[in-house]
Formats: structure tokens, sequence, C-alpha cells
């Protein structure tokens, strides 16, 4: 089950990729048809993946995308186009995790583009995490800074860990702020839904 | 409309990849099923008016161009294709696009809508499968006059 939206100006794009990602992985894909909407909805709302178009009615795709990142949207997207020029995917490769899928394409050529972004996804988070264990159990003044910035790029590539939280938590802890480290606690716990908890070093479930 | 054998083929899950050239009545309602029954389909199509015509739930993609521009059937990605129907009004141009779909593209599968009857044999003698109306419409009402005898004869039972 993943969060997708998909951003693209042509009806008959949308209804396919609508398709082809629910049925893939079983899950209901949210549309726009314009970056104006797509970034409002990503202001409420977090996802898995979102894909779009290099063309699109209002802004064109990769100032959507970097527009994307200045709020602090790092979600894997997947650009969809007929006419990406060489210089589109260069500058849009600054904006990873990125990949980039040229129209027409088939329904087992999506999935594979799709896995591997989630795939890059986890791998990144995996990262991200080792990064924000190594700042909090530092003793270095400024390295809990540091800290929360990673946590918050954690945040926004995996909505859905309970991880983030537990981070924050403990980040809060150590800054004596009980009452907000208690609040992220209880909303890890909530997402944390076989109940491992959150030990150092620990591995990442796959969703 | 949705046949009982278009809900039948939607239950096998086929995924084969389709070129439909031409956006004509013909063209549009067999792109508009194909991409129901949940094929991959793309609709090369010259002029951008015609494709408005689609309905609205179409699921696929569509190339604007002259299909008998190699260029633009590489656009449409005709080298991956698993079957290709040209359903232009034209005969020559649907001869042309299904050649250069089978022998530079290497399309096993090609049907062509034929309208003249006399060009069927041409089509066929070059592996095209020819889909002529004409004929169609001759093979039904001679079916259904034949049936109409059998019943008035008391035969058909």
């Amino acid at each position: 089950m993943i969060d997708v939206l998909v951003v693209d100006d042509e009806r008959h794009v949308r209804n396919l990729l609508v398709k082809m990602i629910s049925n893939a992985f079983e899950c209901t894909p949210r549309e726009v048809q314009n970056a104006e909407d797509a970034l409002k909805i990503c202001e409420k709302e977090k996802f898995d993946l979102i894909t779009t178009d290099i063309k699109l009615e209002d802004i064109d795709g990769i100032e959507f995308i970097r527009r994307l990142r200045l709020r602090g949207v790092f979600t894997p997207i997947l650009i969809i186009s007929a006419y990406a020029t060489p210089d589109d995917i260069a500058s849009a490769c600054r904006f990873a995790p990125i990949d980039y899928l040229s129209k027409p394409f088939t329904q087992d050529e999506l999935k594979k583009k799709i896995k591997g972004l989630l795939e890059y996804r986890k791998g990144s988070f995996e990262r991200y995490l080792r990064e924000a264990e190594g700042f909090i159990h530092s003793n270095v003044p400024g390295d809990l800074d540091k800290a929360e910035q990673i946590v918050r790029i954690m945040f926004s590539i995996m909505p859905s860990s309970p991880t983030p939280h537990y981070l924050m938590g403990e980040i809060l802890e150590k800054r004596g702020n009980e009452e907000l480290a208690e609040l992220h606690r209880k909303a890890a716990r909530a997402l944390d839904l076989n109940e491992r908890g959150y030990n150092r070093g620990d591995e990442i479930e796959t969703d | 409309m949705v046949t009982i054998e278009v809900m039948k083929l939607k239950q096998i899950n086929y995924r084969l990849y389709v070129i439909v050239v031409g956006c004509g009545r013909v063209g549009l309602e067999v792109a508009a099923r194909l991409s129901y029954i949940g094929f991959d389909v793309t609709i090369v199509e010259k002029s951008p008016d015609a494709l408005s015509a689609l309905p609205e739930d179409y699921g696929g993609f569509t190339t604007i161009g002259d299909a008998t521009e190699r260029d633009v059937l590489k656009r449409a990605k005709a080298e991956k294709a698993d079957l290709l129907i040209t359903t232009t009004g034209d005969d020559p141009t649907n001869y042309f696009v299904s050649l250069i779909g089978s022998k530079i593209f290497g399309i096993t599968n090609v049907l062509s809508l034929v309208r003249s009857k006399e060009n069927v044999a041409l089509f066929e003698k070059s592996g095209i499968r020819a889909i002529s109306p004409i004929s169609l419409t001759i093979d039904t009402f001679e079916r259904s006059i034949l049936e109409g005898v059998e019943l008035a004869t008391g035969d058909g039972k």
C-alpha cells in the first residue's frame, strides 16, 4: 500500500497512470492536472511517490519539482514525458530521488521504475538514519540541530514510518523538552503497527 | 458499448502493446475498447482535433504526427509493438504504414482496415490481415438472408 500523486495535464495519461498504478500496487492514486494544485495538496498531505509530466499547464515540471524541494518535500519523483531533452533530465537530476520514463510505456516498465524509486528511498532513508543517530549521540554542541534537520528530511521521504518520530523524541528529550518529546513518542507508537519500538542501529522495516 | 467478449478479455488481463493508426470513427472505438480491456495502447493521429473526440475514460497514449513518417512511428515506440492496427480512410496510407510497421519495425501482427474490396488481396499477399467493411457487410447480409429463408421454409427447426 503506497500513496501516490499523479500530476499530468492530459486526461488520458492520468487515466492510464491511475489504472496502471492501482493495478500494480493496490492503491488509489490521487490525480491533479496542474502544478499549483499539486503544490497545494503536498502542503497538506504526504506521498510515497509523485509522477509528473515535464509539460504542465501552468509552470514546467522541472520548476514544479524545484519548488517542491524548496518546500522541504523530498518525495521520490518519476518524470513521465515524451519530450524531455537531455538538458531537462540533467537539470532534474539535481533534485534526487528522481527517475525518468518516456511515453509511451507499458505497465511493466512503469512498475519497474516505481519499484526502483521506492528501493532507493529505503536506501537513502537508512543513510539518513545512521547519520542522524551519529549526531544525536555525539556531544558536540550544534549536532542536535543537524540531527533535527536530517530527521525533517526523513519525515518527508517516509511519512508513514515511526522512526523519525522516535528520533525526534530523543532529540527533544536531550533538549529537555519532555512534553513535546512525549507527543512524538506517542505519534511513533501510533504508526508502529508491529510495536517494534526503536533501538539504535535497528534495520528498517520495508513497507 | 461493451460486449461480452470484451468483458471476457478483461478478466484474462492480456497486456499487449498496440499501436492504432488513425483516430477516425473506427480507430477511436478500437483504441478505446483495447485500453478498456487493459492493453497498452497508443493512438497515432495527424490532426490534434481528432483526438478530442476520444472518450473521457480512454486510458492510453496519443502521438500526434503523420504515421507514414518513420520518426513518428519511432516516437510511438513501434519497435516494441505486439500489434499494429491501421484505420485511416485511405487504403494506400494504410498499406504503406502497415508495411513500414512489419518490414522496418518488425511488428508480427498487422491488421488493416481496407476500404476498397479490390485491395484486400494485395494486403493479404503482404502478410497484412485485411478487414474490409464492404465484405463484412455483404457477408452479414447473406447470412441474414439465408437465415430468413430457413425460417420461411421451416428447415431451420
